[in-house]
């Protein structure tokens, strides 16, 4: 259980890194451009990991609902499960795998060639050129790619019903957001800020202090992954607690 | 005795070999120059079919390696080592277990026997006694090294050398050709080198082959090519002289 | 290598496809033809079970505690707040347990054999293995397929009993659920039946997460990047071939 400890130290580099991405000089344009990195990496793989889920929702839901005859219960029903959990969850996870790793790949690359330590010695804070930068793509990428891939997860489970399952098109599209509540939404966004945020510090805390070479950056890019999902999952179960007792 | 005839071959739309012939004889070392980039590797991994021609065909000791099958290509291979341009050794394994793996996947001797014939080897090749290092931890000329002591493992027929001395700075190259000469001395066996480096070639090669703008420009003993009056290949070996 | 005209999208994927399935076949040929020695596969499957066993087990926790809280929410809009012991373990049990130690055994011994064998690739080690006369398919590929065959049904099980365990902590020490109520509900309504299939599954995953991952990194491109390419697409593919083998294997069992 080396990771408490461990986790100890990422939440010291995360203060450190908040600080140095809120004071001055900032690198407005180098965190607009992996802000975009981030969102062509990620926005497919999201998509195509929520879209079928959207999907497989709808089709078990029709049996249940055809057993209890409340055909109409089916969208809210697929509301209600991608935007409380499904698709923060699936999002964080596919966006620890493939922005996460890059940006921990990344970092680890440039200290192992020791351009970490050329950038100091230029005088720029790798702080604020490699990490703030990074940390702020991830954190607010995050909500934006869960907001468009939770989209394509409702249209996937309205083509499902609608049109393959023969569910009645207005019964399915006036009973969308009849259980939904702002609070959701702002569940939503709070939870994936909250995931972005951790896959952010987690990834770079693993390729800043990479050990070992080429190797090293591999073991840093596996671990980031890993371990940036353990610990969103971790406060997501809090998060949901507190979110669902808000609710009511 | 290995023998291209009319090889031809391309990728996409760049032409790499064009009508290749020439037969490489039995216990000698047969070494191909050419500018990087021409195809000499290309026309290497042919002999163990890594590669396949568009046209032509290409002949090991009777085989056609170019219409066999997988099985009929592992009988062919296990009398070919190679010797890959970084050694291509495996990372996940110390220099002795690369050196054994050959004898391991291969052959069922025991494992004293083995560990006889892996330090036999590596001392043969000049790196006696790091049995225990890592790949990582050798620099490129050692890890060339490794990788020919792994390539002879067999007592293979033939020999395939990839560029042994590319990368390497000039006193390791030197110590490299003294090594091939040396090993073929003690081998006899069929030597095939692929280089870009003419003043070794001209050191350690029996047979000279000159690969340029796809085509085999010229082919023969050594001496015969270093007295050639051809005009392309005296441009050719001024131009390239000097590493 | 094939020298391909340039592909549309859609021819793009077909080939993508075809490629994979023969890659497919001929490691399920190498496989049972000539079986890899047993030492390896128990060397790999431990590998691979203990390298994702703590993973799935910290993920199932928590995977499980917030079915347990969802249940729980959904359920009492209705007063059936009680039979949350019934969802969590339906969930938990059919779909969550193998979902989970699926998707750890992609996200680590899958990215693993991706990562290690597309290094190989492009460092030309395995070209030096054919030249050793030894096959890749027999000696990458076989030992990978049986170890994940044989560790992640048991991470399966790991699994179902950790996000069920979860749930019921959540559901009665946090929510107030009747302990023997829980637990009734859960013997009631899953079976051995249920663990079995789920361990199926769990098989259909591993063969499908080994022969993606290891076909990325077979056909990787040249280069580092060609490394890390290899690897994201192995995760991206795994991914969602999975999330709808799921649905189809969940429908065959239990539709
Ligand atoms: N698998 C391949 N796909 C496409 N082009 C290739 C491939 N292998 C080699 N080539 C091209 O063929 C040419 C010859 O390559 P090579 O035999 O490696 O040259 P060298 O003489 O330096 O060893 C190069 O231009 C290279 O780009
Ligand atoms: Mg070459």
């Amino acid at each position: 259980m080396s990771f408490v400890i461990e986790l100890g130290a990422i939440s010291l580099f995360a203060l450190r890194s908040l600080y140095w991405a809120f004071s001055p000089p900032f690198f407005f344009r180098e965190t607009l451009r992996q802000m975009a990195r981030v969102g062509e990496r990620c926005l497919l793989p999201v998509i195509g990991v929520v879209a079928p889920f959207g999907m497989v929702i709808t089709l078990h839901g029709l049996q249940i609902v055809h057993i209890f005859g409340v055909e109409r219960m089916l969208s809210s029903i697929l509301v209600i499960s991608l935007l409380r959990e499904l698709s923060p969850g699936l999002c964080g996870i596919m966006m620890a795998a493939q922005a996460g790793s890059t940006a921990a790949a990344e970092l680890g690359t440039m200290r192992v060639k020791e351009e970490v330590d050329a950038l100091s010695v230029m005088g720029i804070n790798p702080f604020q050129y490699l990490i703030a930068p990074r940390l702020i793509a991830l954190t607010l990428m995050c909500p934006l790619v869960n907001a468009i891939a939770c989209s394509s997860g409702i249209v996937s489970g309205y083509i499902t019903a609608v049109v393959f399952g023969g569910v009645n098109r207005g019964a399915f599209l006036s009973n969308l957001y009849s259980f939904v509540g702002v609070i959701d939404i702002w569940s939503g966004i709070i939870k994936t800020l909250v995931f972005g945020f951790v896959i952010g510090v987690v990834s770079c805390y693993y390729g800043y202090y990479v050990r070992g070479g080429a190797e090293g950056v591999g073991k840093a890019a596996n671990d980031a992954v890993v371990r940036s999902i353990i610990t969103f999952l971790g406060m997501n179960y809090f998060l949901t607690s507190a979110l669902l007792a808000l609710s009511r | 005795m290995i023998e291209y005839k009319n090889v031809d071959k391309s990728f996409g739309d760049l032409r790499v070999l064009d009508h290749i012939s020439c037969a490489i004889p039995e216990g000698k070392i047969t070494v191909f120059v050419g500018p990087s980039g021409v195809g000499k590797s290309v026309l290497m991994k042919m002999i163990v079919g890594l590669e396949k021609p568009d046209a032509g065909s290409v002949w090991v000791d009777g085989d056609e390696v170019n219409r066999m099958d997988e099985r009929g290509l592992y009988r062919v291979r296990r009398k070919i080592g190679m010797l890959f341009q970084d050694g291509a050794l495996l990372d996940s394994m110390t220099v002795a277990e690369n050196v054994a793996f050959p004898l391991r996947q291969h052959t069922s001797k025991r494992e004293k026997e083995i560990a006889r014939i892996v330090s036999e080897k590596l001392a043969l090749v000049g790196m006696p006694g790091c049995e225990g290092k890592w790949p990582s931890e050798l620099s490129g000329g050692m890890r060339k090294r490794v990788g020919l002591a792994r390539a002879i493992a067999l007592e293979p027929e033939i020999v395939l050398f990839d560029e042994p001395t590319s990368g390497l700075d000039p006193l390791m190259a030197d110590a490299i050709d003294d090594l091939i000469l040396e090993m073929q001395r003690k081998l006899r066996c069929t030597f095939v080198v692929n280089s870009h480096d003419i003043p070794g070639t001209f050191r350690i090669a029996d047979l000279i082959g000159v690969l340029y703008d796809s085509r085999l420009v010229a082919y023969g003993e050594r001496e015969e090519i270093q007295r050639s009056r051809d005009q392309l290949l005296i441009r050719f070996f001024s131009r390239h002289t000097g590493r | 290598m094939s020298n391909t005209v340039k592909p549309s999208l859609l021819t793009g994927v077909l080939a993508q496809v075809g490629r994979w399935g023969i890659f497919s076949f001929t490691a399920a040929r190498w496989t049972c033809s000539a079986p890899p020695a047993l030492g390896s596969v128990l060397w790999e499957a431990y590998q691979i079970g203990v390298q994702s066993l703590s993973i799935v087990c910290v993920i199932a926790f928590f995977i499980g505690s917030t079915i347990a809280l969802q249940g729980y929410y959904a359920f009492r809009e209705f007063g059936g707040q009680n039979l949350v012991g019934i969802f969590v373990a339906l969930a938990c049990v059919r779909e969550m347990g193998p979902i989970v130690a699926g998707s750890m055994v992609a996200a680590k011994a899958g990215t693993a054999m991706a990562a290690t064998i597309a290094t190989m690739r492009v460092k030309g080690q395995i070209d030096a293995l054919e030249v050793m006369a030894v096959n890749p398919y027999r000696y990458l590929i076989s030992p990978r397929l049986l170890a994940s065959l044989i560790a992640l049904p048991l991470l399966v099980v790991f699994a179902d009993f950790i996000t069920v365990f979860a749930g019921y902590l959540v559901a009665v020490y946090q929510l107030g659920v009747n302990s023997g109520t829980f637990l009734e509900n859960v013997a009631t309504y899953i079976g051995m039946r249920d663990v079995f299939f789920g361990m199926i599954k769990g098989g259909v995953f591993a063969l499908l997460i080994c022969l993606l991952s290891c076909y990325q990194g077979y056909y990787s491109q040249p280069g580092p990047e060609g490394v890390g390419r290899a690897t994201n697409r192995a995760v991206v593919s795994v991914c969602i071939i999975c999330i709808i083998m799921n649905y189809l294997l969940s429908e065959m069992m239990y539709g």
